[in-house]
């Protein structure tokens, strides 16, 4: 599809743009995470996410500051080594990235996840679910155990592994629709790099960036 | 710069009527001050926020909030904002911060039908207006040139010039639908202010798909625009001021008006002329504080008509997936619409009513379906892609009679500042049920015409709103039945004004804002008048 034009992908996606794109086209997250940096800085970072729209309690001077400190983080190369390691909030075990991953391609089906949107859904999970950890390994036990459960058309595991159901479903949301927990716990991770922006880009642009010149839609896509 | 405390006009609320009618006022030469209870935020701001919004589908996220100058909010949940005394919940958004509501929407301005105006008189429900379509089309001309209008010369509004701006181009699955409805079914192009070319300043619309909650590139036009023109125009603007009582004077002229700042000072402005302009939920509700001993109902409430006849499109929908592919995401989100039952002699027995064909992408809305249907791996996105492709969204724009037991009156709950809150009964007739049974069937046909799969109608006996808020400022001739004079004068007070939608008397079938833009102006023309005859 041809969409090239003068005021295409005028904006970046957020806040991460240093984290999550090098530019203002939309971009695929770079496959490989690089080692070193603590999962402090990337939560640290998300934290930018936070809507906190209360103009009692202006945020934008927190914003900025984040920001900054996102900019020269991302200067320094910070963003671009995760950890392989995340630290529940509520749960002192750790969740290992490679663990989610893993469980991530068995649901999607997909091999070409993102380690860093993984990465950065991972901690925003690790803040919206309890006992995440202990949750994570029984669902990838049970993937394991019992693979003929990916087999079927749609999710339906037995109830007694209704917990694990569920949780697939939360990791599935988290890649398709970019958020994850809700109501007041409603955590931003991505917008343009969800699987389902991802999955009709060659039709269709996220909203609120650029289609094309004016009438450009008028061609049958 | 220090706050005056004194203009030859003062205006309440900095939405795009108000925005107009000030800065209409400003260019005579007048000192016009514009008070407007929210903050300022730009767009570019504004577009962030979207963006990294985790409710994208809440048009209202995106907008500041504040509760020294609440507003109703419906996430992350709702606030609770809006007392319903009703048997159905009168849902409504508003925007309480420079430029308005209309920050949030998809720019539709269309002109009523010669006909909404005589609606008691042709078809013996509803009410009369107190002026006619001929005395307001020179105005919604000029409204139309101000925004940028573009659409169909067919939707049954006559005009003496031809559109200011030309049509935006129709994507693709307008082509289609128009193509397989015919000729049942007529589609054509809405009116909108919205850019095909550069326009005052403004580019051309490039299919951001955005329109609701926002505009990325201004390519429509808002009442952001609106105000910063007032500004701009010499209108000195106090934001973050929450007017809070009217003072009149012993001959009921409207002395000075009272805001709190957001720190709770209060400060007190005199001027000749006032004008209302913050909504027709939010005006209501300060005429009704503003009571008196000798207007114990409140300012222009002698009657008991302020706040009456709350009107609405109580709202039906439905989706379905069409049986081919045709991408609904290209281009702007509400681009054309079916006009057929706008009116006709039916309107004695059931409501007219509008149909609107979206346009906006269904990508996010069909992914949580589906991963809520339970799909995973290739078939969740087989599922994804095939309905994204195909899915169509219809709603109407039906008109709800005037009703005096629909109302907004003040609530027992308090803001932050001690203001009450508002409390809105609102309830449904028959004459509305009748329409609504229409539309559905319209629906049914329009889904078979379209090889429609899949097909979900909203659930039945409930209604959603438009936010075409109306009627509760009503003007008319009669100071028994009516809030305002046809110049949108309170019939009490000489000096008191009120533009916006509340002034309409009734809701017909279309967006609302255009007609109380061109109100406005003519509003702004009568009071720049009798200012020169004084």
């Amino acid at each position: 599809m041809h969409m090239a034009g003068p005021c295409r992908f005028q904006y970046p996606e957020n806040l991460l743009r240093p984290l999550l794109q090098s530019s203002n086209k939309v971009r695929r997250i770079p496959a490989h995470p690089g080692p070193g940096a603590t999962a402090r800085h990337l939560e640290r970072a998300l934290g930018a996410f936070h809507l906190d729209d209360d103009m009692t309690h202006p945020t934008r001077r927190r914003v900025l500051k984040v920001a900054g400190l996102m900019a020269g983080a991302g200067a320094a190369g910070l963003f671009w080594s995760l950890p392989h390691r995340v630290t529940a909030q509520n749960n002192p075990a750790t969740v290992p990235v490679d663990d989610f991953l893993q469980v991530s391609r068995q649901l999607t089906e997909r091999q070409d996840l993102s380690p860093k949107l993984g990465t950065a859904l991972l901690l925003a999970l690790s803040k919206t679910e309890k006992d995440l950890a202990a949750r994570l390994q029984s669902l990838k036990g049970l993937l394991q155990a019992q693979p003929a459960l990916l087999q079927a058309e749609r999710l339906a595991f037995p109830a007694e592994q209704g917990d694990s159901e569920k949780l697939a479903r939360i990791i599935l949301g988290a890649w398709y629709d970019g958020v994850v927990g809700k109501g007041k716990s409603a955590q931003y991770v991505t917008y343009i790099n969800t699987l389902s922006n991802g999955l009709v880009s060659g039709k269709l642009v996220p909203p609120s960036f650029s289609y094309g010149p004016c009438g450009s839609w008028s061609r049958q896509p | 710069m220090s706050n005056p405390n004194s203009a030859d006009v003062v205006v309440i609320g900095a939405g795009v009527t108000g925005a107009l009618l000030a800065t209409r006022l400003a260019k005579t030469g007048k000192s016009v001050l514009l008070l407007e209870s929210g903050p300022r935020m730009g767009r570019d701001q504004l577009v962030e926020r979207f963006r990294s919004s985790a409710f994208k589908s809440d048009f209202m996220a995106p907008y500041p909030y504040s509760p020294l100058a609440p507003h109703p909010r419906y996430t992350p949940e709702p606030n609770g904002y809006l007392q319903q005394k009703g048997p159905h919940a009168f849902n409504a958004q508003y925007i309480r911060m420079f430029g308005g509501t209309s920050w949030h929407w998809a720019a539709q301005l269309w002109r009523y039908v010669p006909n909404d105006f005589r609606q008691h008189s042709l078809y013996g429900v509803g009410k009369d207006w107190p002026i006619s379509y001929d005395d307001l089309e020179d105005y919604y001309y000029q409204a139309e040139v101000i925004a940028g209008v573009g659409g169909s010369p067919e939707s049954g509004s006559p005009r003496k010039h031809p559109f200011p701006m030309e049509r935006v181009p129709a994507s693709w699955l307008q082509q289609r639908v128009t193509a397989r409805l015919a000729p049942e079914f007529t589609v054509l192009d809405d009116s909108t202010g919205r850019n095909s070319r550069n326009y005052d300043g403004r580019p051309a619309c490039c299919g951001n798909n955005n329109c609701m909650p926002l505009c990325p590139i201004d390519a429509q036009y808002h009442g952001g625009l609106a105000a910063q023109q007032a500004e701009d125009s010499g209108v000195q603007v106090i934001t973050e001021a929450v007017v809070y009582r009217l003072e009149h004077d012993e001959k009921g002229r409207i002395a000075a008006v009272h805001y709190y700042d957001w720190n709770k000072v209060s400060h007190r402005i005199t001027a000749q002329t006032f004008v209302l302009a913050a909504n027709a939920i939010e005006t209501p509700k300060l005429l009704l504080m503003s009571v008196s001993d000798k207007f114990p109902q409140g300012i222009a409430n002698a009657r008991d008509n302020v706040g009456r006849n709350l009107c609405d499109h109580p709202a039906i929908g439905v989706t379905f997936d069409v049986d081919e592919e045709i991408w609904p995401g290209r281009g702007p989100v509400s681009p054309c619409s079916i006009g057929q039952f706008r009116d006709g002699d039916f309107r004695a027995e059931h409501a007219p009513f509008r149909i609107d064909i979206s346009n906006a992408s269904q990508v996010a809305s069909v992914t949580k379906e589906v991963l809520a249907e339970g799909y995973f791996g290739k078939r969740l996105e087989e599922q994804i892609l095939f309905r994204a492709a195909r899915r169509l969204s219809i709603k109407n724009a039906l008109e709800q009679l005037p009703d005096r037991n629909n109302r907004v009156t003040l609530g027992d709950k308090k803001d932050e500042l001690g203001l009450p809150v508002p409390a809105l009964y609102w309830n449904v007739d028959d004459y509305v049920v009748k329409g609504t049974e229409k539309t559905r069937a319209a629906y049914d046909a329009i889904a078979a015409r379209l090889g429609g799969t899949n097909i979900k109608h909203s659930k039945s006996g409930a209604f959603s709103n438009r936010q075409h808020i109306t009627g509760t400022l009503s003007m008319g001739l009669d100071p028994a039945t009516s809030v305002t004079d046809a110049w949108g004068r309170a019939h009490d007070h000489e000096n008191l004004f009120m533009v916006g939608t509340g002034v309409m008397p009734t809701v017909g079938t279309c967006n609302v804002t255009l007609t109380a833009m061109a109100l406005a102006l003519r509003t702004a023309d009568k009071i720049i008048e009798e200012s020169r005859h004084a």
